[in-house]
C-alpha cells in the first residue's frame, strides 16, 4: 500500500476532527462565548495578559509543544504493525489530545489564566495539587534519561551525526552572542546558522565520530550517556541567553524545513508500506498491545505536558474565546503530523518486509534508528538526497530537539532541588552547584538503573515516561470533568477519555511491573510502584472529587 | 501583477485605516526545552519568588507600560501586538501584511524582515527600534496624536 493513501488519510481524519468534532465540542460542550471576557482583556497588562491574534497565539502554541516525543512514541509502537499506532495518533489526536488540550485552555480562560496545577487546587483540592507536582517530578527525571540515551543510541548507530550535533553548541553560542549581546537582526544568523548546520552534516557524513568499544569499563553508549549529562550539567548553569534560546531557535527552524521537505518527499515519490498491517509474529518480549499501545505513543496521541502549556501561558492571550477552538485543537493537529511522519518513516523507508523486521527485533529498541534510516531513505527516494545524508538530517533534528530537553530538564530539576533544599532548610542544597550534581546523580541513576552498565536498552524507561505523561492528562481531564459537572455540563466527552487513560496507565504500570520484577530490574520496579501508587492515588481523587461535585449538583 | 495584489492569511485590520505596532519580545513561559516535554507547572516558580529566566522578565515587565500607555492613549486606533521572535514566521506574515497595508515596496518589506530583533519594535512594516524600546514619545512621532487628542484640540480651537 502507497504511504501517501496514510498521509491523506491521516491528515483528512485531522481536518474532518477539527470541523466536525472540534465544532461540536466547542459550541455544545465548551459552549464558547464571543462575548467572554477573556483574561487577557479582564487583566490586560501587556506583560503576562495580552489579547493575541489567534494566528500569532497558535505560532506561540504550536513552537511550545512540538519536539522529539512525537517521533520517539510511534517509532516505537509500529512494532505491532501500522494500522495499531496510525489508529491511535489519528482517533487520539481528535478525540483526546483535542479536547484535552483545547480543554485546559479553555477551563484556564475560564478561570482567570490560572494554570492547570492551580486549577486542580481549586476544582479537586489540595492533595490533587500535590499529586500533580509529584507526576510533574517524575516526568522531569525520566525524560532527562530516556532523552539520554535516545541520543546516546543515535550517535552509535548514526556517528556521522556526531560532529553536526557538537558543531551546533558552537553556532548556538555564537548566535546567542550576536542576537544578545551585539543586537544583531534576528534573520541571518539564524539562515547563517541553520546553513552551517546542515553544512557540518555534510562534514559528519564524511568524518563519522565514534567512542572506542570500551572505555573506563563503560561501553561507547554508556560513555555517551555520561558525556551528555556532564554537557546538561554545564548547559544549565550557563545563562539561557548563551546556549538555551539559540538552540530553540535553530530547532524551530529545523522543525518546519523537517517537516515540510520530509510530506514534499512522500508527496513526490509516495513509498510503499512494507511493514504488516497487525504484526502477528512480534518479538518475544513484545508486551501485549492493549494497554501498551496506548502508553507507547503519548505525544502524538495525547500528552498531559501540553495542559501545562495550554493553561497558565497560552491561556492568558486569547482574545476571543472562540480562539480556543482554532488555538487547542489545531495545535495538537500539528503534533499529530509530526507523529504521523514518524509512522511512515518508520513503516515506508524500507524496500522489503525482511528489512523492516531487521530494525524491529526487540521492544523498544529499533524504534529511533527505524525513523532515521527509513525516512532517510524517504528523503533519498522523493528528494533525491543521498541515503546517507538523509539519515544524518533526521538523527540531527531528534538529537537537537532531544538536547535542547535536556538542557531546560537538568535546569529545572535544579530548581526543585534547590526548593526542597529551602523547604527543608539543607544550606547546601539551595545552591547552584550541589543542586545541579544531585539532579544530574538522580537522572544518571535512572539511566543506567533501567539499562545496566552498558547503558543500552534504557528505553524500556520509554512507556514508562508515556505512562506518567498519560496519568497528567488523566489529571487534567478529571479536572475538566469536575468542572464541566459543576457547570452543569455534559462531562462524559471528557470523563471518558479520563476514564481510558487511567484505565490503561494502571494496567500498563501492572504488566510492566511484573516484566521489571521477572527481569530483576528492581529499581525500575521501584519507580513503576510510586507510579502506580499515584495514578491509584488518581483514582481515589477522582472519585472523590465526583462524589462531591454530584451532591453539590443535586443539593444545588 | 504586483505583490499588493497577493492573498493574506492574516486578517488585514491595517487597511481599516489602523496603525500597527508588532512588540517584539521574548514570553518567559514558553522558553522552555523546545517541546512540551520538561516544563515545570506555570505557577510554580512563581511560589517560590523567584524566576526560571529573570532576564526575560525584566524585559516583559518593562515593554508592559508601553503597551499599556498604547491602548490607553490609542485605543482601538492602533492593532497591537507582542510576539516572540521564535515565532519567526508569524512575524513574517505581520509584517508583509503591514507593509502591504501601509503600501511599503517588497522590497522596504524585505528589509524589516532582514533586520528584525529579538527585542524591538515594529511601526506600520517599518522597524522603529531594535534591540530596545521606544519611549511612549517616540512611538507618538511616528503614530501621530491619538484621536482624543486630536479632538481635544480642535474643540479648543472652536
Amino acid at each position: 500500500m502507497s504511504a501517501l493513501y496514510l498521509m491523506v488519510v491521516g491528515l483528512g481524519a485531522f481536518t474532518a476532527g477539527y470541523l466536525l468534532y472540534s465544532r461540536f465540542i466547542s459550541e455544545h460542550i465548551f459552549r464558547l462565548d464571543s462575548e467572554f471576557r477573556t483574561p487577557a482583556h479582564v487583566q490586560e497588562d501587556g506583560v503576562d495578559f495580552v489579547p493575541t491574534n489567534r494566528w500569532v497565539l497558535w505560532g506561540h502554541h504550536f513552537t511550545s509543544v512540538a519536539g522529539a516525543a512525537p517521533i520517539v512514541g510511534p517509532a516505537i509502537a509500529v512494532i505491532w504493525g501500522w494500522l495499531p499506532a496510525f489508529l491511535w495518533v489519528t482517533l487520539g489526536t481528535v478525540f483526546f489530545a483535542g479536547i484535552h488540550d483545547a480543554g485546559a485552555l479553555w477551563a484556564s480562560v475560564r478561570n482567570e489564566g490560572k494554570s492547570i496545577g492551580a486549577l486542580t487546587e481549586s476544582v479537586v483540592g489540595q492533595r490533587a495539587r500535590s499529586l500533580f507536582m509529584i507526576v510533574i517530578f517524575l516526568l522531569l527525571l525520566m525524560v532527562n534519561a530516556v532523552f539520554a540515551i535516545i541520543i546516546a543510541g543515535l550517535f552509535v548507530d548514526f556517528p556521522s551525526s556526531v560532529i553536526p550535533a557538537w558543531f551546533v553548541i558552537a553556532v548556538a553560542i555564537t548566535i546567542g552572542y550576536l542576537l544578545y549581546r551585539r543586537g544583531v537582526a534576528l534573520l541571518w544568523p539564524s539562515i547563517i546558522g541553520v546553513s552551517l548546520l546542515y553544512a557540518s552534516m555534510l562534514v559528519g557524513n564524511n568524518i563519522p565520530l565514534s567512542l572506542p568499544e570500551s572505555m573506563f569499563g563503560l561501553g561507547a553508549p554508556a560513555l555517551w550517556v555520561v558525556l551528555l549529562f556532564t554537557y546538561a550539567a554545564i548547559a544549565s548553569l550557563l545563562p539561557v541567553w548563551l546556549l538555551l534560546q539559540p538552540r530553540d531557535y535553530i530547532n524551530g527552524l529545523q522543525l518546519f524545513i523537517g517537516l515540510g521537505i520530509f510530506f514534499l518527499a512522500v508527496l513526490l515519490n509516495p513509498p510503499e508500506v512494507v511493514a504488516p498491517m497487525i504484526n502477528s509474529s512480534v518479538p518475544e518480549d513484545v508486551p501485549s498491545l492493549i494497554p501498551l499501545l496506548f502508553v507507547t505513543i503519548a505525544c502524538g496521541a495525547c500528552s498531559g505536558f501540553h495542559g501545562l502549556v495550554s493553561s497558565g501561558t497560552t491561556s492568558k492571550q486569547v482574545d476571543n474565546e472562540k480562539d480556543v477552538r482554532f488555538v487547542g485543537f489545531l495545535g495538537t493537529v500539528g503534533e499529530g503530523s509530526l507523529a504521523l511522519a514518524a509512522i511512515i518513516a518508520c513503516t515506508a523507508g524500507f524496500a522489503t518486509l525482511g528489512d523492516w523486521e531487521g530494525y524491529y527485533t526487540a521492544f523498544a529498541s529499533g524504534g529511533l534508528p527505524a525513523f532515521v534510516q527509513g525516512g532517510g531513505q524517504i528523503l533519498a527516494n522523493g528528494l533525491g538526497l543521498p541515503v546517507a545524508l538523509g539519515e544524518t538530517l533526521l538523527a540531527v533534528m531528534a538529537i537537537l530537539f532531544a538536547a535542547t530537553t535536556m538542557d531546560t530538564g537538568v535546569r529545572l530539576q535544579r530548581y526543585i532541588v534547590q526548593e526542597a533544599g529551602t523547604i527543608y532548610n539543607i544550606p547546601a542544597l539551595t545552591g547552584k552547584g550541589l543542586s545541579t550534581i544531585v539532579a544530574v546523580g538522580c537522572c544518571l541513576a535512572l539511566a543506567f538503573g533501567a539499562g545496566g552498565g552498558g547503558g543500552t536498552g534504557g528505553l524500556v524507561i520509554w512507556p514508562l515516561f508515556g505512562t506518567t505523561n498519560q496519568l497528567l492528562a488523566a489529571l487534567t481531564l478529571l479536572v475538566l470533568s469536575v468542572f464541566l459537572l459543576k457547570q452543569n455540563r455534559p462531562s462524559r466527552y471528557t470523563f471518558v477519555p479520563f476514564l481510558f487513560l487511567l484505565t490503561m496507565t494502571v494496567w500498563a504500570l501492572g504488566i510492566q511491573l511484573r516484566g521489571f520484577y521477572d527481569n530483576g530490574q528492581f529499581f525500575l520496579a521501584a519507580l513503576d510502584v510510586i507510579i502506580l501508587v499515584t495514578a491509584i492515588w488518581v483514582a481515589l481523587e477522582s472519585y472523590s472529587a465526583f462524589r462531591k461535585a454530584r451532591t453539590g449538583e443535586s443539593s444545588a | 501583477m504586483g505583490w499588493h495584489a497577493l492573498p493574506t492569511i492574516m486578517p488585514n485590520t491595517a487597511a481599516k485605516g489602523r496603525s500597527s505596532v508588532i512588540l517584539i519580545r521574548e514570553w518567559e513561559r514558553q522558553m522552555s526545552a523546545s517541546g512540551c516535554c520538561g516544563r515545570l507547572e506555570g505557577d510554580f516558580l512563581q511560589r517560590r519568588g523567584e524566576r526560571c529566566f529573570p532576564e526575560r522578565r525584566t524585559i516583559m515587565e518593562a515593554m508592559g507600560p508601553l503597551y499599556r500607555d498604547l491602548r490607553s492613549r490609542y485605543g482601538d486606533e492602533v492593532e497591537i501586538h507582542v510576539v516572540d521572535p521564535r515565532n519567526l514566521f508569524t512575524i513574517f506574515a505581520l509584517i508583509i501584511r503591514d507593509a502591504r497595508a501601509h503600501s511599503l515596496s517588497i522590497w522596504k518589506a524585505l528589509r524589516t524582515l532582514f533586520r528584525i530583533p529579538v527585542t524591538g519594535v515594529v511601526v506600520n512594516g517599518r522597524l522603529l527600534t531594535r534591540g530596545r524600546w521606544p519611549a511612549f514619545s517616540e512611538l507618538k512621532e511616528v503614530l501621530g496624536d491619538p484621536k482624543t487628542e486630536r479632538e481635544e484640540v480642535a474643540g479648543g480651537l472652536a
